[in-house]
């Protein structure tokens, strides 16, 4: 009853027309940029994190939140329609979604990719209001030692999972860790690493970093390679899946659901992981393996309903435990702080308005992504056409705007095309920013929850290993840095990532 | 020996070891009272191991295969004409935004970016500079009320 009660609190609130309308921004932005290569969702929720200043912290989250989602449905259209995913998790989607297009049947693939993704991005909504709650209940009685050692074993499994070399993976998260404590230090307010310059006081500014990071070396990384798209010329028509395509379907798109909810929770990339783990089962179980990456539409239907089912499931722990599954989440963790929240387990019950507006948003969002990618499929089409000769220069001025509307200096111009440059090269050496965003983001949190159980312990560090929650995340996050260690455990999981790239 | 897997590991190795020196310049402080430079400190020694793990393993390691090879190595060839007239042109942004305002730099600088050297479209390049700056002066300083510089004409 008192769910009912919250969820129809939580309506209250996404029906009001700023809310509506901040959601619609949110998922139209969404889909453009799942839409377009070359801008994913992390590049476009920085973009707009600016403009969110400026409203209350529930429009904000909602609609940075519609961002998220609305790119993963977003994200198919290019992967049918092109073979160019528009965002990671719709990697896989390309195998048979492109298959099907080929054959003239695109309307279809883009009409399950859309059912699946509402179904699963609902069923999604709904698991979160259901275990987000109680977990935050649970969290409550965690000290600072167990948060300390859950963002580690939080930052380690996500550097386990990045695609890539581990070392390579430690290597961003250690560089996030000092980027982070560049600034004024909690304690003894002393500036630390700042080498004299003003603009360096209060910190490195999270928006000009991701920015350049994911916006301004993802544009220069584009001129440096541009890629081919070619787009089908055949017309799409028959959206509406027909009987047979909802037979053969249903069950991917459940057990999507289920296997993207699951794996969403879990720190490092659940959606993308969700879309290859949900292709390989259905591909195994399918009475008809050999018709996979010929345009089987299970193919299609499993990964989308994952990948959405995924991103919903990703806002439990950042709701509940004010922890970060994956660099999504971690924007919207740092949207929450400058906004004046504290994310962690009081949230729910300190700011029901965020946590109950933003999930019944969710139910909203996902029918206003149900009439968006169906009926508007040929704008996004046209959307496709556009040449990126034309696209990155409002990029670029989009990401100057966004940050120099910060605090109006021009120094965070520079710092945003210093991580910019910094993010190209580290891109073209095979090193993935993702780590370093989430540790610049947790470190904070961690020196605090750090010095914190320090000073609670008597400056004991056995604090660490002596509480069992405590001691098992850290155990579990010794073993996955140790298996970097060991020739065995590397060639799995190479192999591993070989696979699902 | 694979020189680039050396240099990459050299790197970390000198990054950490700054990091490392300078948060023991502003104190590491002791488990009872951590000081500003104990969590950095930290950060600093692990990049010196990520750093050596590099450099050993892979000078003791086979040549990796012709693919492999060429993982790590970014500066094989020049950047693009493009890249460094793109970075240059955002280096131009900020030094000159505030003097000459909003407008006048954004419409400078759209105008550099979607010039077509190939094309020389010259009109076209015009046109959508002036569209790209009056529609996000007004969605910006108008609808959202960013404050935008003014510069030279504060009037506008």
């Amino acid at each position: 009853m008192n769910l009912f009660h919250d969820l129809s609190y939580g309506f209250s609130i996404a029906l009001q027309p700023i809310n509506l309308l901040t959601c619609f921004i949110g998922v139209f932005f969404g889909t453009l940029i799942g839409v377009l290569p070359g801008i994913g969702p992390v590049g476009a929720m920085s973009l707009l994190l600016p403009v969110t200043f400026g409203m209350s912290p529930v429009s904000g989250i909602i609609m940075l939140a519609g961002i998220f989602y609305g790119s993963m449905y977003g994200g198919s259209t290019t992967s049918i329609l092109v073979n160019i995913p528009g965002e990671a998790a719709s990697v896989v989607t390309c195998l048979d979604g492109y298959q099907m297009a080929l054959k003239g049947r695109a309307g279809p693939a883009l009409g399950i990719a859309a059912f699946g993704s509402f179904i699963a991005g609902t069923l999604g909504v709904v698991g979160l209001m259901f275990v987000a709650n109680p977990l935050a209940e649970i969290a409550l009685r965690f000290g600072p030692a167990e948060y300390f050692s859950l963002m580690c074993l939080g930052l380690s499994i996500l550097i386990y999972l990045t695609q890539g070399s581990l070392l390579r993976g430690f290597a961003m998260a250690g560089l996030g860790v000092f980027l982070s404590l560049i600034g004024q230090d909690l304690n003894s307010g002393q500036p630390r690493f700042a080498f004299g310059l003003q603009g360096l006081i209060d910190g490195v500014g999270l928006v000009p970093l991701v920015m350049g990071l994911f916006g301004i070396s993802e544009v220069l990384l584009n001129l440096d390679s541009p890629e081919n798209r070619i787009i089908l010329k055949t017309g799409i028509s028959h959206l509406l899946p027909n009987r047979d395509d909802w037979r053969k379907s249903a069950k991917p798109i459940g057990r999507g659901t289920l296997i993207g909810f699951l794996l969403g929770i879990l720190p490092g990339g659940g959606a993308i992981i969700s879309s290859f783990v949900s292709y390989a089962i259905e591909k195994k179980y399918s009475l008809t393996p050999q018709e996979f990456g010929k345009g089987a539409i299970e193919g299609v239907a499993g990964p989308e309903s994952a990948n959405n089912a995924a991103s919903s499931s990703g806002f439990i722990p950042l709701f509940s435990l004010g922890i970060p599954t994956n660099v999504v989440t971690a924007l919207l963790l740092g949207a929450l702080m400058i906004h004046g929240m504290r994310p962690g387990p009081l949230l729910i019950s300190k700011h029901p308005e965020v946590f109950w507006g933003t999930v019944a948003s969710m139910y909203v969002g996902n029918v206003m992504l149900l009439v968006l990618n169906l009926p508007l499929i040929g704008i996004w089409v046209k959307v496709l056409k556009i040449p990126y000769k034309t696209l990155f220069p409002l990029i670029v001025l989009f990401c100057l705007i966004g940050v120099y509307s910060l605090n109006n200096n021009t120094f965070d111009i520079y710092v945003m095309l210093v991580f910019g440059v910094l993010g190209y090269i580290l891109r073209k050496a095979k090193y993935e920013p993702a780590p370093l965003v989430m540790a610049f983001i947790l470190s904070p949190m961690l020196e605090q929850s750090l010095y914190q159980a320090l000073l609670l312990s008597d400056g004991n560090p056995s604090t660490f290993v002596t509480r069992p929650i405590s001691c098992g995340a850290l155990v579990v996050a010794a073993l996955l840095i140790l298996s970097a260690l060991l020739p065995w455990l590397q060639k799995k999981r190479k192999a591993a990532i070989t696979e699902e790239s | 020996m694979d020189r680039v897997g050396t240099k990459e590991g050299i790197i970390w190795i000198a990054a950490g070891g700054s990091i490392c020196f300078l948060s023991v310049r502003i104190g590491l402080g002791s488990f009872h009272e951590p000081g500003p430079g104990f969590v950095a400190s930290a950060s600093g020694l692990s990049l010196v191991v990520i750093g050596l793990i590099m450099t050993f393993s892979r000078k003791f390691s086979k040549p990796s295969s012709k693919n492999g090879q060429n993982a790590g190595r970014p500066f094989l060839r020049l950047p693009k004409f493009s890249l460094v007239y793109t970075v240059l042109t955002v280096v131009g942004y900020g030094l000159v935004l505030d003097l000459l305002g909003y407008l006048i730099t954004t419409f400078l600088v759209m105008f550099a970016l979607f010039y077509d050297r190939t094309a020389n479209r010259f009109l076209t390049s015009v046109l959508a500079s002036l569209l790209t700056v009056v529609s996000t002066y007004l969605i910006f300083e108008t609808w959202l009320r960013v404050q935008l510089p003014r510069g030279i004409f504060p009037w506008w």
